[in-house]
């Protein structure tokens, strides 16, 4: 009831007491949960814009505390990181363009009951999942293919991962009504039309989020480049990073060299909170494009009928 | 089966198989993958059955059976790694499962839009976090001379806190319980992403039959992330034996170590630091570690079957 | 139906198994038997450059981030003057580990793709020698024989160098770098805060007792004056050098060597440390230091991050003492920089007692892979590293440049020893530079080295440091483990033992101290779990490695 231009949305079913307590409840933990996860973050945050000094001596809790850009200044000053960046960048688009087309290829037909062979398949990737040869003979292969050193090797081994395929199985079974394949297919739709017409643009949701799950896995990634790459100008970002950091921290194995500890003790100390910031940001800009596919699994429930 | 039902059964596979000749081809490409990339390397598994010398390379080097095996089985720690790896995952299995499930259920929930999106954003944040940084954050709050935890407590009770890191089992709990910390936002996706595909009819024709909006979580929005949630679980049960290194290596020190020596720190410590890559060892338990795994999973695997729900294969 | 699918699976598994079991190559053994044939493209060891017709050369390496650019560098222009050649680099991960890990992967893909040389990859010795008898590092005694110059020097200046690098096979295949820094052989050290021992009137403490003395005063006196008794006596950390604050006591009554394991010698006889009635008593002084609140618990579970964060309290003085190579990440405008100082090694109270000590070692900084065109060249790249002028190069830069000699008058930090001052340097250590390779490339120190820098204010403590060495040097233990070669029988068994001895002996030694077992009920039952572990095995085992390399010695 209003008598101003502005009109609010309002709910056209109240709300019963029982439906009140209940959303209350869900509002409180969900803020309670925020900020558990919050203040460890924004204290991360905080702690990369802080003087060296500062962090050592524990004074940072939640606001940066002698605000300074030092820990920036040393993540950038080395061009390995630019380069890094570079990389990653590279490897993060083509590889996840590769990861969803096979991804994709591979759970539409494992999808269809009336796939000859179908548990057969189900079983032929699991089983690559649990059991796999190790690290050598895995090098081995990709050094028999030849690419080692080239950004084919950080592309194509882990091209699919079974784990994420299930899950886009898992939702072409159970997400897309049965009835629309028989719909179609008295249409004169073939196997493959099917799926580019009907199938592709229903499966938004499970795309963002199996595209999501692919970036930040290459995006995170460092195992590849430490096994295949040699050459600096091919290093992804996280192994940059990852060399700075570790080789700087301080382990409980022995160091029986002054000059070492010095050394150590300078870097790590400095760039360890502000390459989290570094290596996140960009992964972070990525979850409200993806999230905006989710809301458009919404639209399947009114196809049907 | 009679040779004539037999020749009728062949004639209809063949039948069925040309008639789904595109999906064959769609499958080809990632089929040409695994072969590669999984099947091709899973020949070099017989390292944990041979004595591997580069030199020989996997094929030449000298078959010793099960030795690796026998070694480890006999070594001296190998109940308690064994143990503690089951314990440590089991417990962070059941801890870490149901929770993304409720966040998930509870973000769904939320009417607030704009605490909607900014919860979905900031709740998978912690994943990005290296597993370095996080013990070292953790080591910092919880000390009880300097770090948060120490200066809140001897605000309020004017005294010392005591040291949380002075029991073993106090290991197990912040291993867990920082890697639910760490992970539930980014667990929780999938779980947000199916539930976007309930349907709103089913809700609006529960609403109006007088269901309590707890009453409609549990007959519509959990069934139907059922399927989801059987095949993670049962994903997350082949994955028991694989402990990961890093962060409980991290997280040693000489008081936890009874409960915090895994397998996969201990193959760490004898076959790849002191006397360079015992690849041979490392793999044979690895292949151990595979083959529980393996077990598991077909067992929860059937189990789903049974209960009529969906099921890997 | 479903079984017949999983045996069509197994079938075709099979069948690919067999196909692909003829595809694997066999790497050529390499039998490197031949009697040594000078490389006609190079000039007399001692005539530089080296090589007459310049070729190149490529090292692996660790990547180092203070390096800003190894191909740039100042090192690498050196080495490639002195050389007549070009040097290449292929990069490995930072850290040791993986670094090791990494070169153990290109081995056994085949080795096509390993650089010449690799630097700083400190492989164990059993490591290097199992790949060496398959090919893939070279031998390098007909070279040390015949082709070295700077290497023959150390050679002879070193006698005891030759065995700690020959093989049990007789070859030898690194090039070390082998630094002789007595701060670092005595490189753990008490420290104690001067100011709460003046302001109670209390002396340096020379032994336990008055050690226990001084802790008790720390925690009743309040020598802080904030009228609260949060003054933590004595406190360690369980990483870096501040996890030696057991040790540092258990010294007093027994050597102890963490480099060696726990292991020391007595009139030639192998004895560990952890097994002796010694060892129990030192224990319990530990507990009775910690039951009365002057040995921090937590000492047991804080890490080093933690403990310096509690020792630069910004409000007050808490902890009284603790060991540590060096407090270096306090302030210069912290006033407890000038506050805490070192206590002379602590004796029993009849005044027997050692220093802890690990004697300098050679690490395996450099071996030639099967690939390398032209191995006698690359050792003589190694040879070249082993000057004194490339040592200092190493760790300080360029002469002029990046360090100096001292001018008349100045004086060096251990003039007091009796070692002049050699070196003032100019560039900092611990930022990135692009002088050196951040001293890792084989090199030889003798003491005068390291003791050769100059006095100057600015140093981490290393003017303490100085000050207090004689000290440790003088409670030196007679006779000490350096390094024992073994062969990979034993060294597979001593791995196995020594893993699982670790962690009982942590375990035991948390246990006893705090107090959780007692030690005079559960001593002879930790005796006994350790025979189990198979100790007693190990030691004859290292008995007879150790016998064997003193007969090489006296031929």
């Amino acid at each position: 009831m209003v008598g101003g231009i502005r009109l609010k949305k309002k709910r056209t079913i109240v709300d019963t007491k029982g439906d009140a307590v209940f959303y209350t409840v869900v509002n409180i933990l969900i803020i309670v949960i925020l900020i558990i996860i919050l203040w460890p973050l924004i204290f991360i945050v905080s702690s990369s814009f802080s003087s060296k000094e500062a962090v050592l001596a524990g004074r940072v809790i939640l606001w940066p505390v002698d605000f300074s850009l030092e820990g920036y200044e040393a993540v950038f000053k080395t061009n390995d990181v630019l380069i890094g960046y570079r990389n990653t960048i590279l490897y993060t688009l083509f590889g996840t363009a590769l990861n969803v087309a096979l991804t994709l290829a591979a759970a539409y037909p494992l999808s269809r009951k009336d796939l000859p062979g179908q548990k057969f398949f189900m079983f032929l990737f699991t089983f690559t999942m649990i059991f796999n040869g190790g690290m050598i003979p895995t090098y081995i292969v990709v050094s028999k293919l030849g690419i080692l050193n080239t950004p084919l090797a950080m592309i194509l081994p882990g091209a699919l991962s079974v784990y994420n395929m299930i899950i886009t199985r898992t939702f072409l079974q159970n997400s897309i009504p049965k009835d629309l394949y028989e719909a179609a297919s008295i249409d004169g739709c073939t196997d493959s039309t099917y799926f580019w017409k009907v199938i592709l643009p229903l499966s938004s949701p499970v795309i963002a989020v199996i595209t999501l799950y692919y970036a930040v896995g290459h995006w995170n990634s460092f195992f590849n480049a430490f096994l295949y790459i040699t050459k600096s100008e091919l290093y992804p970002l996280q192994l940059v990073l990852r060399n700075i950091l570790i080789a700087n921290q301080m382990d409980s194995a022995m160091i029986t060299d002054l000059d070492t500890m010095t050394s150590k003790q300078g870097l790590a100390d400095l760039l360890k909170y502000s390459l989290i910031v570094v290596s996140s940001l960009p992964v972070l800009m990525m979850y409200p494009f993806v999230q905006k596919h989710f809301v458009k699994g919404v639209m399947i429930g009114s196809i049907k009928g | 089966m009679s040779s004539i039902q037999r020749k009728l059964f062949t004639e209809k596979v063949i039948r069925n198989i040309c008639r789904r000749w595109q999906l064959y081809v769609f499958l080809l490409f990632p089929i040409v993958y695994i072969l590669i990339f999984a099947y091709w390397p899973m020949f070099g598994v017989q390292i944990a059955f041979r004595d591997f010398n580069p030199a020989l390379g996997i094929f030449h080097s000298p078959w010793v059976g099960l030795k690796y095996f026998k070694k480890f089985f006999h070594s001296y720690q190998c109940a308690r790694v064994i143990r503690n790896t089951l314990i440590i995952s089991l417990y962070s299995l059941v801890a870490r499962f149901p929770i993304p499930i409720i966040l998930a259920i509870c973000i769904h929930v939320l009417r607030n839009e704009k605490l909607k999106k900014a919860t979905q954003m900031i709740v998978y944040i912690p994943h990005f976090i290296s597993v370095v940084v996080l013990v070292g954050m953790i080591n910092q709050f919880f000390n009880p001379h300097v770090g948060l935890y120490g200066n809140i407590y001897k605000m309020i009770f004017k005294e010392n806190a005591a040291d949380l890191f002075a029991k073993p089992t106090s290991f197990l709990h912040m291993f867990v319980w920082s890697g639910i910390w760490q992970n539930m936002g980014w667990d929780s996706i999938i779980y947000i992403a199916a539930l976007y595909s309930v349907s709103l009819e089913l809700h609006e024709a529960a609403q109006i039959d007088g269901a309590s909006r707890l009453q409609r979580v549990f007959a519509i929005d959990l069934p139907s992330i059922m399927p989801t949630i059987i095949i993670l679980l049962i994903l997350n049960v082949g994955q028991i034996m694989n402990l990961g290194f890093e962060k409980i290596y991290l997280m040693q020190n000489d008081i936890n170590l009874r409960l915090s020596e895994v397998i996969s720190t201990y193959v760490y410590k004898v076959g790849i630091s002191p006397n360079g890559g015992n690849y041979s060892y490392a793999t044979a338990i690895g292949l151990f570690n595979s083959v529980v795994n393996f077990i598991l999973i077909v067992i929860v695997n059937k189990i789903a079957n049974r209960c009529g729900e969906t099921s890997l294969w | 139906m479903k079984r017949n699918k999983k045996v069509l699976l197994l079938l075709l598994i099979g069948v690919l198994f067999l196909v692909t079991s003829g595809c694997n190559k066999t790497a050529t053994v390499e039998n490197s038997a031949q009697s040594y044939v000078p490389d006609p493209n190079l000039n007399e060891p001692g005539v530089f450059p080296v090589c007459k017709e310049r070729i190149t050369i490529t090292v692996g390496i660790p990547k180092d981030p203070l390096v800003i650019d190894y191909e740039t560098n100042q090192y690498t222009k050196f080495i490639e003057e002195k050389m007549n050649c070009d040097l290449k680099f292929v990069y490995l991960p930072s850290t040791v580990d993986e670094a090791k890990q990494k070169v153990e992967l290109m081995i056994s893909a085949g080795g096509q793709d390993l650089p010449d040389v690799f630097i700083n990859v400190p492989m164990s010795d059993n490591t290097i020698t199992r790949y060496a008898k398959t090919g893939f590092i070279l031998p390098l005694t007909d070279y040390y024989k015949h082709s070295s110059y700077y290497i023959k020097d150390m050679m002879e200046k070193e006698p005891d160098l030759a065995k700690m690098i020959t093989m049990t096979d007789g070859n030898i295949y690194v090039v070390p770098r082998y630094m002789k820094i007595m701060q670092n052989e005595f490189g753990y050290r008490l420290w104690i805060y001067t100011p709460w021992l003046d302001m109670l009137g209390l002396k340096m403490p020379s032994n336990l007792e008055e050690f226990k003395t001084i802790l008790r005063a720390f925690k009743e006196k309040d020598p802080n004056g904030n009228g609260i008794a949060d003054e933590i006596p004595y406190m360690g950390a369980t990483n870096a050098g501040e996890q030696h604050f057991m040790n540092f006591i258990l010294a007093a009554y027994l050597p102890i060597d963490p480099q060696s394991n726990y292991l020391y010698v007595e009139n030639g006889q192998i004895k560990a440390a952890y097994m002796q009635n010694e060892f129990k008593e030192g224990l319990k002084y530990l507990h009775e230091l910690c039951k009365e609140g002057l040995l921090s618990p937590a000492s047991f579970t804080t890490v080093y991050e933690q403990l310096r964060q509690i020792v630069q309290n910004p409000s007050v003085v808490q902890v009284g003492s603790f060991t540590s190579m060096a407090p270096t990440y306090l302030n210069s405008s912290d006033q407890r920089k000038e506050g805490y100082k070192i206590v002379p090694p602590l004796t029993q109270v009849n005044g027997k007692g050692y220093a802890m000590y690990s004697p300098s070692i050679p690490a395996n900084a450099f071996f030639i892979t099967k690939n390398c065109k032209y191995p006698e060249a690359a050792f003589r790249m190694a040879d070249i590293m082993i000057s004194e002028e490339a040592t200092i190069h190493s760790r300080w830069g360029v002469k002029g440049v990046d360090w100096v000699e001292p001018e008349e008058g100045e004086k060096g930090m251990f003039d007091a020893m009796g070692y002049k001052a050699k070196i003032k340097p100019i560039l900092a250590w611990g930022s990135p530079q692009n002088s050196h390779w951040q001293n890792v490339p084989p090199a030889y120190r003798d003491y005068s080295i390291s003791f050769g820098i100059v006095e100057s204010g600015s140093n981490l403590f290393e003017t303490e440091i100085a000050n207090k060495l004689q000290s440790y040097l003088d409670k030196k233990p007679p006779e000490s483990i350096t390094k024992i070669i073994y062969t990979d029988d034993e060294m597979d068994f001593i791995n196995e033992v020594q893993q699982n001895v670790d962690a009982y002996l942590k375990d035991s030694m948390a246990s006893f101290v705090t107090g959780t077992t007692d030690i005079e009920e559960g001593w002879d039952d930790y005796i006994n779990e350790m025979k189990n572990i198979g100790v007693e095995d190990m030691i004859k085992m290292i008995q007879n490695a150790y016998d064997r390399m003193s007969n090489i010695r006296r031929d």
